[in-house]
């Protein structure tokens, strides 16, 4: 029996490869179409994953009032609107509540060399957490002991080809080579962070003094804040640890209440939902078009057959001759088209994780999306789903080999 | 009008994303005052469930001023009796045992005065009072009266600053300003006008009821769902907002004002 598989088999390859031209072209189809579907559904959850992994143990982050969305953007992913300052006086006055645990406070607005530069206190590096409420770790060095130092991101660090000690000057703006540069206030770095995969690889942290270090007029004689205990008039937003999170909800309504400064309280969680909810569609609507694309490359290899039915009487008729029954010659389709289905849609796969592969850096790098390279249930889904469907609709080609190697003789009247 | 920041960690990121957000009200927030929304948001940490709910006055009893009459009145009653009945709001799963650890409820000073008169509710309304106190210290109220410290909390959605009563026209004017939801500004504007008339009446203001409850539960694992006992009575609710916060993650939803109850499990 395994035997007789096997032949078939054999028979089938050898089919395919007599018209391979064709064969090649069907397998290709399928492959694209595969690979489309599977990178779309593997970017849409990796850019959740990636995002949602970025923030982890913070209960709320309270910035000026503004869309709940576009405050976390701008103070963790660092994209969109800049939104407006918060006074001391505030932060002060949340951070002492009785139900708050930690604060970290976040002064946005500059760059270095096109990496976002961060004010922001000690309690960073103790509280921050990514991922699985992992927290910060160094990989060389340790925090700014002082506001004329910087603790960069691990990405900072390898693009740019920093190390402890090296010497940076930050701009005051945002462009890549702003003309406004502090040379006069260069930062030493202190320290370099390990990898995270998230925003923080691509940021230069210095402290709050720092910070209205290089936004003061300069001069050698100035004095430099302490990196403790220093308090500037203003910083853009903050990240608020709980006690405990049953207190969430009544601290966020005192946030969005608070009577000395219109602000906003977005809970992490909550708005990266919010946010999914928005691109629902859009990425839904993707998934569709790469379904349909699957589909019509189904649709081809369907056609394939059939075409290939008429010029491939003889064959058949070959085959009867030697004692292949017409249940023979309709598996026989069959399985011709669920190698071709196969073999596409796991090329198509393979292509998916080379391409990764290939793009992973730039994707984490451009986009701070950390694109996952072993296969997933999904990718299983469409293989077996290619070839359910190559498989169902060559029901219709099998059907007309069958009929016609009832009705033909061994002399087909071509 | 939206501008995509050109450095390296910003820069052709999901465009698609930044772009939506400036579509976007800001919704989600806890004391947005939307007429048929309910707000609601559940937390679960441990053994413990906290369990918040926000909901304008008119869809609890129908209308948003002091009552007018016995009829009114009578509903106020019933309403302040079945806030300060947390079975009577919300259920647990009984395999879950869970007990009433805490209860605060906050509103205008003519629905919290009849928190006590249900026996059971006597020693609570004492209690709530109480954390009102507190809260509204914290608030830094320039009033001293009760009854104001209740009226504050009346108009949550307005710009806090708004709320100083010394120069109210100046701060509504360039309230557009600063707020993204046009609706809640043109409520602000009617507030103002009526309180720059009779500042501690409560006629015509919009009226929130928020209440907090909390349980301790023996297993809080048994918890998959939270019934909502409360949407039977309430007048007016057309839609729940839900925000459920476990160590799973948080989850948002949105279900129809007659949701009998909610799951809390993931999806």
């Amino acid at each position: 029996m395994l035997h007789n598989i096997g032949n078939a088999l054999s028979l089938v390859f050898k089919s395919l490869l007599n018209r391979r031209a064709t064969a090649i072209l069907t397998v290709a189809s399928i492959a694209v179409s595969a690979g489309l579907l599977s990178i779309v559904d593997r970017v849409r959850t990796d850019t959740q994953t990636s995002f949602a992994n970025t923030i982890a143990g913070t209960d709320l982050i309270v910035g000026a009032r503004s869309g709940d969305l576009n405050l976390l953007l701008y103070s963790v992913f660092r994209i969109g609107n800049p939104t407006n300052n918060v006074t001391w006086n505030s932060y002060e006055t949340i951070g002492d509540r009785p139900e708050v645990d930690w604060t970290i406070p976040f002064s946005l607005g500059d760059a270095h060399r096109g990496y976002r530069v961060l004010g922001t206190d000690l309690g960073y590096f103790s509280h921050y957490r990514y991922a699985d409420r992992r927290s910060l770790a160094f990989d060389k060095g340790g925090p700014f002991t002082s506001a004329t130092e910087a603790v960069i991101g691990a990405e900072v660090a390898e693009r740019l080809g920093y190390d402890i000690g090296r010497q940076i000057v930050v701009s005051h703006g945002l462009a890549d080579t702003s003309f406004l540069t502090h040379d006069e206030d260069p930062f030493t770095i202190s320290g370099i962070l390990a990898r995270t995969g998230t925003p923080v690889d691509r940021t230069v942290h210095i402290s709050l003094g720092g910070m209205d270090l290089i936004h003061t007029a300069g001069g050698a004689d100035r004095e430099v804040p302490p990196v403790a205990g220093y308090e500037p008039e203003e910083i853009t937003a903050f990240l608020i640890g709980l006690k405990s999170r049953t207190a969430i909800f009544a601290l966020q309504r005192f946030v969005n209440e608070f009577e000395a400064e219109p602000m906003t309280a977005v809970i992490p969680g909550v708005a990266l939902q919010q946010l999914w909810g928005l691109v629902r569609v859009a990425e839904y609507a993707l998934l569709g078009v790469s379904a349909m694309v699957v589909l019509a490359s189904v649709l081809g290899l369907l056609s394939t057959l059939l075409v290939s039915l008429n010029e491939r009487r003889r064959e058949m008729s070959v085959l009867r001759s030697v004692g292949a029954r017409p249940g023979h010659i309709f598996a026989l389709l069959l399985s011709e088209a669920a190698i071709l289905a196969f073999l596409g849609a796991l090329s198509g796969l393979l292509l998916v994780q080379l391409g990764i592969l290939a793009i992973r850096q730039f994707a984490l790098s451009e986009f701070g999306i950390q694109l996952s390279v072993q296969l997933r249930a999904f990718d299983l889904y469409v293989l077996t789903g290619i070839l359910g469907i190559a498989v169902l609709v060559s029901i219709v080609p099998a059907w007309r080999a069958y009929r016609n190697s009832l009705a033909d003789g061994l002399t087909v009247r071509l | 009008m939206y501008k995509i920041q050109n450095i390296r960690s910003g820069r052709r990121r999901p465009l698609l994303y930044a772009m939506t957000i400036c579509a976007l009200a800001p919704a989600g927030a806890l004391g947005q005052h939307i007429h048929g929304v309910i707000e609601l948001g559940v937390v679960v940490e441990g053994s413990t469930v906290a369990v918040s709910l926000d909901a304008p006055l008119s869809d609890v009893v129908g209308f948003e001023h002091a009552p007018e009459s016995d009829e009114q009145l009578e509903r106020i009653r019933q309403a302040a009796t079945m806030l300060s009945n947390p079975d009577a709001m919300f259920g647990l799963a009984d395999s879950a045992e869970c007990a009433i650890s805490d209860t605060s409820i906050d509103g205008p000073a003519y629905v919290l005065e009849h928190l006590g008169d249900d026996d059971a509710g006597a020693e609570l309304s004492d209690h709530d009072h109480h954390d009102e106190h507190e809260e509204s210290a914290a608030h830094d109220h320039h009033d001293e009266h009760e009854e104001s410290a209740a009226h504050d909390h009346d108009d949550e959605h307005d710009e806090p600053a708004a709320h100083d009563h010394h120069d109210e026209h100046e701060e509504s004017a360039d309230h557009d300003h600063h707020d993204e939801h046009e609706e809640s500004a043109d409520h602000d504007h009617d507030g103002h006008e009526e309180s720059a008339d009779h500042e501690h009446d409560d006629a015509e203001q919009h009226s929130e009821v928020n209440a907090n409850y909390q349980w301790e539960c023996r297993s809080a694992s048994d918890l998959d769902s939270l019934a909502l006992r409360f949407t039977e009575s309430f007048a007016g609710v057309e839609t729940i907002e839900i925000q459920i916060l476990t160590s799973a993650g948080a989850q948002v939803l949105t279900v129809e004002g007659r949701a009998k109850s909610v799951s809390l499990s993931r999806p």
